[in-house]
């Protein structure tokens, strides 16, 4: 009798059950939407797990919206040197959400990792258009929807002549296809890092979405214009140390936090709200014809910490990152770092050109002024 | 634990493998004596029955649920939770069709840095089962099962967390194989391949390995 009734209990159960899991469909969305992601709250490294929204994507499980799409391949993108240029094997990220409401949960860590490379780089995009509204990354980088934004990529590096896969990195390539630019964020696999994985870490996407910025600004009508690289200032050096330093400060701009980039490296040195020097040993790196003595990273944490004093000092770091995207546009029109078709410029160049940007803000170039010529050493003669 | 669920399925097909060895038919004695007659006969069936688990049986079984993952997969393109089952089954319409209900949980945790996320699936299920023919201490059924999964997953980073929930149905056929070890104990495994009904659709497979109990 009481196994009579324990059946039908279990069956009747089982029915209900099937029909109330039918009745709770999983994502299945087009549009924006708002996600559970990690992303930085309030503080120094102070990470969060909450609902954030999306204002770009337009397909939640492929993952597609318009600042790009989140892709994964289980191959070594660079065995074949066609493969970025093709896109071959570079599929969307397995995806899973569950919805609640409005909002929706990544079932597991691709699913969460997809989410948060996307809100980033879209996290990038918006900074850049509330910065400056005339800076439409959508309208001036080409098939700008097609940026790749690759989860766990796998690719080589060659450290005394072994080939090693990269790890604990993550870095923005633009990869030139005939009269395009593809461009490309790679995160990394995680090996040796303890605390916030880079892909998650939104300072460090949006200090290579800087990078893509700083291309399409600069490098991309550089190039349209035939400019030429001169030799007799350290430009080349300059450029790519300035171009890291830019990368900094709008890792900072998007997370509020100066020091963002210890949240995943502890040890380096690279908090912006740390006074830095143009030193002479600096210099001479930067001014050597030799890359040996030379690290961009090194000059462009000077720099980021010098913006980012500017920033403090004014009690208002949008009017310095405004000034720094016109930056990036105006180094090729600059008299102090272009003559004729040739860019020839150091750092004490590059502040002229950036003062000279900000003279329709006396406070903000008066402040600008004292504090470039207290960190730029040599650079700052003549300022 | 990728061996672990090796094992079971290997442990499933050498059973089945062996099950299909073993001779068809099963010789049938003349009624010669009274003791041999159709009263012996109708008590001897008696007896199969019971071995063959007629009554209701509870088991439980652990093992693994598999749930197919292109971008990260622990073996075979599939991801590997861990877990078990407790179930019970009896026999409905006919002595060949079983039941078999069961309550399930499998986990499974992914870890990157400072940042985890935990996959909880509690599960319910039903199997409708048909025995094939059996034999000696070995009972071999195929059948179809319908499992029902609560879905939670909880992100965590340092000490902050936040959990999401969803319900899952999906259904597939199946296989259940039982050594009997004792007059009331078998050793049983069960495998499935399910297929989640909901978009976009999903290839699960199950494989469990336990004990059950005549009850």
């Amino acid at each position: 009798m009481v196994a009579t009734v324990l059946k039908r209990v279990l069956l009747l159960s089982s029915v209900l059950a099937m029909l109330i899991s039918i009745g709770c469909n999983q994502a299945n969305y087009n549009g924006s939407a708002v996600i559970n992601i990690v992303h930085p709250a309030r503080g120094h490294c102070q990470y969060t797990v909450s609902p954030v929204s999306f204002q770009t994507l337009e397909n939640i499980s492929n993952m597609t919206g318009k600042v790009g799409r989140v892709l994964y391949s289980s191959n070594n993108l660079d065995k074949d040197p066609n493969t970025l240029v093709t896109g071959q094997g570079l599929t969307p990220v397995d995806t899973e959400f569950f919805r609640s409401g409005d909002t929706y949960f990544p079932a597991n860590l691709d699913s969460l990792f997809a989410a948060s490379l996307y809100y980033s780089i879209e996290n990038g995009y918006l900074l850049t258009k509330t910065l400056d509204p005339t800076i439409d990354l959508a309208l001036i980088v080409p098939n700008f929807r097609d940026t790749r934004i690759v989860h766990r990529a796998i690719r080589s590096e060659s450290l005394a002549n072994t080939q090693k896969e990269i790890s604990d990195n993550a870095e923005y390539l633009s990869v030139r296809s005939g009269p395009q630019v593809l461009n490309y964020f790679f995160s990394y696999p995680t090996d040796t890092v303890k605390n916030i994985p880079l892909g998650l870490n939104m300072g460090i996407m949006n200090h290579e979405f800087s990078h893509l910025v700083f291309q399409h600004l600069f490098y991309e009508p550089g190039i349209k214009r035939n400019m030429n690289v001169g030799s007799t200032k350290p430009t080349t050096h300059s450029l790519a140390a300035l171009d890291e330093g830019l990368a900094d400060y709008f890792g900072f701009l998007a997370t509020q936090d100066p020091g963002y980039f210890l949240c995943t490296f502890p040890q380096e040195n690279r908090d912006l709200a740390l006074p830095k020097y143009f030193t002479s040993g600096l210099i001479a790196g930067i001014d050597s014809n030799s890359d040996d003595y030379f690290d961009s990273h090194q000059g462009g944490a000077v720099f980021a910490s010098i913006q980012y004093e500017i920033g403090q000092t004014l009690g208002n770091h949008q009017v310095v990152g405004k000034s720094l995207l016109n930056l990036m546009s105006n180094l090729l029109t600059c008299s102090s770092t272009v003559s004729g078709n040739t860019l020839n410029f150091n750092f004490g160049d590059i502040a002229k050109c950036h003062l000279s940007l900000l003279s329709s803000d006396s406070r903000a170039q008066g402040v600008a002024r004292q504090i470039y010529q207290k960190y730029l050493g040599s650079y700052g003669v003549g300022l | 634990m990728k061996k672990f669920a090796l094992g079971i399925l290997l442990l499933h097909v050498f059973q089945v493998a062996g099950l299909a060895r073993l001779p068809k038919t099963v010789p049938l004695m003349p009624p010669r004596e009274t003791g041999g007659g159709i009263g012996a006969l109708k008590t001897k069936n008696n007896n199969f029955k019971e071995i063959n688990s007629d009554n209701l049986n509870l088991g439980f079984e652990i093992g693994t649920l598999m749930r197919n993952d292109s971008t990260s997969a622990d073996i075979l393109g599939m991801q590997l939770f861990f877990g078990g089952r407790a179930s019970l089954e009896f026999p409905i319409l006919s002595t060949s069709l079983h039941l078999k209900p069961s309550l399930g949980y499998f986990r499974k945790q992914q870890s990157e840095a400072a940042v985890s996320v935990v996959q909880h699936v509690v599960e319910g299920g039903l199997n409708l089962l048909y025995e094939m023919a059996p034999w000696r201490n070995i009972q071999w059924a195929i059948g179809a099962a319908g499992r029902v999964d609560y879905l939670i997953s909880t992100i965590s980073v340092y000490n902050q967390s936040n959990s999401g929930s969803s319900f899952r149905f999906r259904a597939g056929p199946s296989s259940e194989i039982k050594f009997k070890l004792a007059n009331n104990l078998k050793l049983t495994t069960d495998l499935e391949f399910t297929f989640s009904i909901s978009r976009p659709t999903r290839f699960f497979g199950g494989l469990t390995t336990g004990l059950a109990f005549d009850l």
